[in-house]
């Protein structure tokens, strides 16, 4: 599993490559039936599996979430908008890509800095300061080197 | 600047690497950077300023560091997302694990 960060402008990139001992297709169905999305996401979602087909997501604080579908090759690309209302410009892609072992799986989020900040902003950093900034400061290096690989 | 704006600077992003675990006076950095002063004075005072980098007189030298406080910003914005997709794609590894067995 690799994770970097990219930033292209004012657009930054989080992307995941995984190894999915699994063939192309069973992982096709695991992120786009929705029972199947049920089974390892926790909320069963509504999908009309086309091109501008809406992805409606359920969560636990009774937020009803409307997403599109932008991109759908089956069985490699499926791409959808991410808390679109929020995040106009955030979109979630998956691409699955055959390999000897199973599938790669690559995820990239990717979103602006204005969809970053407004994130930050939603989520509440009540918790403990000092577990915070010593979080940070053993993480850090690491994020740099992943922004700096990314440049 | 915003800290990801400062830290996309190439200069500026190898000053915060030559201050990685040690302190360093502007003419050090001079020094390991090859860059000449006026240009590595101005790098320091937008980390500075972004609060990325801090700075303490020391026997009439003035030394730089690096500042956890400025990373900070980048770091929460960031993290909550890998997080986000890490624990994710845990679950839907273990799901399709889970089936094949």
């Amino acid at each position: 599993m690799t994770e970097t960060v990219r930033r292209s402008g004012d657009r930054v990139v989080l992307r995941y490559e995984r190894v999915l001992h699994h063939p192309v297709e069973e992982v096709w169905a695991a992120i786009t039936d929705p029972d199947r999305i049920n089974a390892w996401w926790g909320t069963r979602p509504e999908i009309d599996l086309r091109v501008g087909g809406d992805y409606v997501s359920h969560h636990a604080t009774g937020d009803r979430v409307v997403d599109r579908i932008v991109r759908l090759e089956p069985p490699h690309v499926f791409a959808h908008t991410f808390w679109q209302h929020v995040n106009p410009d955030a979109l979630v892609t998956y691409e699955l890509q055959p390999i000897d072992e199973g599938t790669l799986l690559v995820l990239m989020h990717e979103m602006t800095e204005n969809d970053l900040r407004n994130a930050a902003a939603s989520m509440h950093w009540d918790g403990d300061i000092y577990d915070l900034m010593s979080r940070t400061a053993a993480g850090w290096p690491r994020l740099l080197t992943a922004l700096n690989s990314s440049f | 600047m915003d800290a990801f704006t400062v830290v996309a600077d190439p200069t500026r992003r190898r000053i915060l690497e030559e201050l990685r675990g040690r302190e360093r006076t502007v003419g050090e950095l001079v020094g390991a950077l090859g860059v000449n002063q006026p240009t590595v004075s101005k790098h320091l005072r937008v980390l500075r300023d972004a609060r990325l980098v801090s700075s303490a007189v020391d026997a009439q030298r003035r030394r730089y560091r690096i500042d956890a406080d400025g990373f900070r910003e980048i770091e929460e914005w960031v993290d909550a997302f890998r997080r986000l997709w890490a624990t994710r794609l845990d679950a839907l590894e273990a799901h399709l694990d889970r089936r094949s067995r």
